[in-house]
């Protein structure tokens, strides 16, 4: 379809979202074959090598107990991707059963699960996370399970917020008139319609996820040693950064490209999908041979 | 007649110069990590709370920090034959700074608020023990059986003023509550200003019973820096006079390398521990002594701490009474491990759980590394777990349920005194068990045994030998693996004197330091 | 009185007739959510393992005293009980007893919050300007090289975990600026309000005043910079679509000047999503002031938080949830009103 070719178009056009598509393959390449790629046991403690400053032998250095920080920072990448994918799912999936509740009940539900979610927003994010990783207890599952909490109110309102504006839709009502079950009419209607938005919002929130989930990580909400996560390598060599500071130095980088990744892929979608921004930069008249070109033009009966 | 003038001269400014040496010079900055709790001394007796208040407070004793015990509020005292009755001889003429008199009905009542209280503050102090007023300045302490560290526990009893207590009073709490910010006491130094969590400062008493000859401080000041890398760089840039809590190798050699910095290592009572839980795997003692096998004790202080810190040989610190230099030092020996395991019938492995809390105590992060590492060799598969609250940490492994919590966890214990039996040895006396400090349960009654005598024996070679042979049983059913002692520096500029702190870490005294060599 | 159809209405009262109901609605909405939100920390902070009267006695603590305190604090009762006598002393402005400091958790909030409040808008002065100009500038060269360049730079000054980039200030600038406190220790500042900037202006004294603009540039520096990438992205976005609109290619196809389109017409426009975006940037904020205390040693209510939920210091984490909150709440009403003043679209 004319639509898909020239999104793809537009997707390659724009230089912001194919650095993140290429910096993001780059972690999942890392993460999938980093037992092959750490050129040493991130766990092998080696006391006659510790502290070491980066070298031919050691590229980011070791750290206190004598491991290889390259290996490590590589064995974390596997741990990155765990983290954004778990928290994205679990935020997803009961955002989106609650969405799709109180889209589809409205009413009283609707409202229930609004306050609810309201409420969850009312809280500063951050301290949310914290407060609930400490009632958990601190380790990564909880951390993850935490930050997926905060995160879940804002795909119920994404969801929710696009049933109500396409509930009266005329292909609704077209598909319920065939006879399209209400589930069939939730999924492939109208849940079809949220990809955009909801690409978009994932992308940003995996950004987030990582950064809370390595901030908790630092506060000691988080992971435990000896796991190689990059907020514990941080908080665990905060000590040196005067001292020895290749060993806070990497991780934290490390932190930095997988979020920027997440962060330019999120923008990419943002600046697809505004219409807007699309146009100024895919539109070649000579190319097309028309003059005008309009999108998203639809008919509707509006009834009186 | 010149000459003459020219000596009157001269010996008018020596007198003048010593005049002005008289009287207390300058400003002492000193960066500790945590801030104090309170500043009543019968609350809370850790070593951060008691930074504060030795300021303005003082106890009938002193112990300096080869362990001499000597006169402060009291001149001197006696010991009855039976080792039962204590009498002080108080200093007379000593006001509180609110103006009362310190005598010997002002002790009767710190006992009897130290005991009506029963928080931290009484945990040197014997249970039954009663003061009695036999007149202004003499007050005798009768206990209920003789105890050879009685005396050195009062050195952690500080003289709080009764009126105060008695004036602001309220619901019974023993003026606990106001006590709390406004010390009011005989010592050397008030309390000016407490910025919770920055600083607190304290000015020199100018009415101080002791004169101010010599050379002191006319106001310290304690900055709240949490942050060791911060309190060195601190140092360096001549921000603070001097830094507490410095124990990272890196840092420690680099301000030994700093001309204008001296580093002062301070003797150390602490043990490092992972002590264990009498249940499951852990309730055979085969078990618990393969895992004394396991922990690679040489590498660990050498290589990983950088020699700052050793193994310890048997359980008691060298620089704490009771510590035997004859008795085995800790030693890995897998195969030996392995061969326990075997014996025990966990030749197949075994898991267990460790609970560290690094907040408190860095050093345990890579402590637990190397534990777990070392252990997989030999099939135990160990899992860590770093808390972030001390309030968890504490419930876990201080449960008065042994099932409840961790099966190990890691502990740094010293004694407050220069004894052991309350610390280490109270934590594996079976009547210790929680809420009292024998949190891993721990059971051997030959062990108890002995302990009930030894709390009796004043004779110090007899004493001796009973620690001993205390520790002896434990190494045959050990209640924790001791990893061993780590060093405690305290770095300050050139020219800082007298800071101290005993092996508890605990300061020895605000009034013997001073800005120059005396 | 009759009910007057909507045109005949003057616009100026029946605006202010909404604003006010809409205020009306929005304070009770906080106030429920507060109330829900102390219920929620209640819960989360009695719901956690371990022994807060333990904690509280200190492990050398005897039986008695443990259960002394118990019973003090409380913690005998069942839940419910609980709950009704900490909210019924919440009414009466009692936050209860801080575990760890000793003190009410009021006079601990009062005390620190200034410290946080502070920072915050030292460094808001920095970064709120200087994040909408570079967001304009960004908007107005989209599309080019120093656009993508000035991204990516946004991008990762927000990829980048804000408490590793506070340690990099204090490696880079720790020799020139001071890493620890708010004030040099050996000055005492008399207290008037709470923050010292202000209380060394009306002391008269210079040294104070410099010695607290010192000890707030590196923590204010570690905000600003994450701070202006965020600001400095969405401001860009929302220019962006102005600039887009059809009324701005209008007035340019008119003759108008560049400088008049953008600044009269497109960044007029662009302050209402951007109002909106400033006002989640608080959220972050609060956020950021957990961390950035914590590195800096900074005396605030960011790292009394910290320090509470680490200790299970119950009573002083409920305090600072609900201040943090309430703080965060009004901001985002503020925020709201604003937005409603100056957009003409809403329909009152």
């Amino acid at each position: 379809m004319h639509s898909k070719t020239m999104l793809l178009r537009a997707a390659k056009a724009n230089k912001g979202l194919m650095l993140g598509v290429g910096m993001l393959a780059v972690i999942v390449v890392v993460a999938l074959f980093s037992p092959f790629l750490a050129p040493y046991d991130p766990g092998a403690s080696s006391f006659s090598e510790s502290y070491q400053k980066p070298s031919a032998t050691h590229w980011f250095g070791t750290d206190n107990l004598g491991r290889d920080i390259l290996s490590r920072v590589v064995s974390g990448a596997p741990i990155a991707l765990r983290v954004v994918v778990e928290v994205l799912v679990i935020a997803g999936l009961i955002g989106t059963v609650f969405g799709v509740l109180a889209g589809y009940c409205g009413g009283f539900v609707d409202s229930l699960i609004m306050r609810t979610a309201d409420l969850f927003l009312a809280f500063p994010n951050f301290l949310l996370a914290m407060a609930l990783a400490a009632a958990f207890g601190a380790s990564l599952d909880n951390a993850m399970l935490a930050v997926a909490i905060s995160l879940w109110p804002r795909y119920a309102r994404l969801i929710r917020g696009q049933f109500m504006s396409l509930r009266d839709e005329s292909f609704v009502e077209a598909a319920r008139a065939v006879g399209a079950g209400p589930l069939r009419v939730a999924v492939q209607h109208i849940l079809r319609n949220c990809i955009g938005p909801l690409l978009i919002q994932f992308s940003l929130d995996a950004a987030a996820a990582i950064l809370t989930t390595a901030s908790l990580s630092f506060i000691g909400l988080g992971a435990s040693p000896p796991t190689p996560e990059w907020g514990v390598m941080i908080a665990d060599s905060r000590v040196y950064i005067l001292t020895f500071w290749w060993m806070p130095l990497f991780p934290g980088i490390a932190i930095t490209y997988v979020a920027m990744a997440f962060l330019l892929l999120g923008d990419g979608f943002q600046d697809l999908m505004n219409p807007m921004l699309r146009q100024r930069r895919t539109v070649r008249p000579s190319q097309a041979g028309w003059l005008r070109r309009l999108r998203g033009l639809s008919t509707r009966f509006v009834k009186e | 007649m010149r000459r003459y003038l020219v000596f009157a001269m001269m010996v008018l400014a020596v007198g003048l110069s010593w005049v002005a040496c008289a009287a207390p010079a300058g400003t002492l900055i000193v960066a500790n990590t945590t801030d104090a709790v309170t500043a009543d001394p019968h609350v809370n007796i850790y070593n951060y709370s008691v930074l504060l208040q030795k300021g303005p407070y003082e106890g009938l004793i002193m112990i300096d920090q080869d362990g001499t015990i000597r006169p402060r509020l009291a001149e001197s005292w006696d010991v009855s034959d039976d080792g039962l009755t204590y009498t002080f001889y108080l200093q007379d003429g000593v006001e509180f700074t609110d103006g009362t008199a310190f005598n010997a009905e002002a002790v009767k009542y710190n006992m009897e608020r130290l005991f009506g209280l029963g928080l931290h503050g009484s945990t040197y102090m014997p249970a039954g023990l009663t003061a009695t007023v036999i007149d202004e300045y003499t007050v005798a302490m009768k206990l209920e059986e003789p105890s050879a560290p009685f005396l050195a526990g009062l050195n952690t009893v500080l003289m709080v003023s009764p009126a105060a207590a008695r004036t602001h009073e309220a619901d019974g709490d023993w003026g606990q509550a106001w006590l709390d910010q406004n010390p009011v006491g005989t010592g050397p130094y008030l309390l000016e200003t407490w910025e919770k969590d920055q600083y607190y400062r304290l000015v020199h008493n100018p009415d101080y019973w002791q004169e101010w000859d010599g050379s002191h401080y006319a106001t310290i000041i304690v900055q709240i820096v949490p942050e060791q890398a911060t309190r060195v760089q601190l140092l360096q840039t001549g921000e603070i006079d001097a830094a507490l809590e410095i124990g990272d190798d890196a840092f420690l050699t680099m301000l030994e390398a700093d001309p204008n910095i001296v580093v002062a290592p301070q003797p150390t009572g602490e043990v490092v521990y992972i002590r264990m839980k009498n249940r499951g795997v852990l309730a055979d003692p085969k078990v618990r002594q393969a895992m004394l096998y396991i922990f690679p004790y040489s590498s660990f202080w050498r290589d990983v701490q950088r020699g700052r810190g050793a193994t310890v040989h048997g359980f008691i610190a060298p620089a704490v009474f009771g510590h035997d230099p004859m008795l085995a030092e800790q030693h890995q020996d897998l195969i030996r491990a392995k061969e326990l395991l075997e014996e025990a019938g966990y030749g197949d492995g075994l898991t267990l759980d460790l609970w560290i809390l690094s907040s408190y105590l860095p050093l345990m992060k890579p402590m637990a590394e190397l534990f777990k590492e070392a252990a997989a060799t030999i099939g135990v598969t160990v899992e860590i777990q770093d808390l972030a609250s001390a309030g968890t940490y504490l419930g876990g492994a201080g449960s008065p349920d042994v099932n409840e919590g961790p099966d190990m966890f890691g502990w740094g214990q010293a004694p407050g005194i220069n004894s052991p039996l309350t610390a280490p040895l109270g934590m594996w006396y079976t009547p210790n068990v929680p809420p009292g400090r024998n949190y891993g349960h721990y059971s051997n009654t030959e062990f108890d045994a002995l302990y009930v005598e030894a709390a009796k024996t004043v004779d110090d070679a007899a004493r001796l030998a009973l620690y001993s042979d205390m520790q002896q049983i434990l190494y045959s059913d050990p209640p924790a693996i001791p990893i061993g002692t780590y060093d405690r520096y305290i770095c300050s500029k050139q020219g800082v004197n007298g800071l101290a702190i005993n092996l508890a870490g605990i300061i020895i005294d605000w009034y013997t330091v001073g800005p120059e060599a005396p | 009185m009759t009910d007057a159809p909507s045109g005949f209405e003057p616009e100026g009262a029946r605006k202010g007739r909404w604003v006010l109901s809409f205020l009306a609605r929005r304070v009770l909405g906080i106030i429920l959510t507060l109330l829900g939100m102390t219920l929620i920390a209640f819960l989360l902070t009695h719901v956690v393992p371990g022994d807060a009267a333990r904690a509280a006695a200190g492990p050398e603590a005897n039986a008695e005293t443990v259960e002394r305190i118990r019973t003090d604090m409380g913690l005998d009762q069942p839940m419910m009980r609980q709950y009704f006598v900490y909210m019924s002393r919440l009414f009466h402005g009692d936050l209860g007893r801080s575990i760890a400091t000793r003190r009410p958790v009021l006079v601990d909030v009062t005390t620190k919050l200034p410290a946080s409040v502070e920072l915050a808008a030292f460094s808001v002065l920095l970064w709120l300007p200087l994040g909408f100009l570079v967001g304009v500038y960004c908007a107005v060269r989209a599309g080019g090289w120093s656009d993508l360049i000035n991204r990516l730079l946004s991008t990762a000054g927000v990829a980048m975990p804000i408490f590793w980039l506070a340690l990099l200030i204090q490696l880079a600038l720790g020799h020139v600026f001071p890493i620890a406190s708010r004030i040099d220790v050996t000055l005492s500042v008399p207290h008037y309000t709470g923050f010292y900037l202000i209380d060394g202006v009306l002391s008269g004294s210079a040294t104070a005043i410099l010695s607290a603009l010192a000890h707030l540039v590196l923590p204010a520096l570690t905000l600003s910079i994450v701070s202006i990438a965020r600001i400095g992205r969405m401001t860009r976005s929302c220019v962006l679509e102005v600039l887009n609109q059809d009324y701005v290619r209008t007035a340019r196809a008119k003759g108008v000047r560049e400088r008049t389109v953008i600044v009269r017409h497109a960044l007029r426009n662009a302050l209402i999503p951007v109002t909106t975006v400033v006002g989640l940037q608080f959220g972050d904020l609060i956020a950021y002031m957990f961390l950035v205390e914590t590195v800096f040693a900074w005396p605030g209510i960011g790292r009394y938080g910290v320090n509470a939920i680490v200790n299970l210091d119950y009573p002083a984490i409920i305090g600072t949830v609900l201040t943090t909150s309430t703080i965060y709440a009004v901001i985002n009403l503020g925020v709201d009103v604003l937005y409603v003043g100056i957009n003409p679209r809403i329909r009152y």
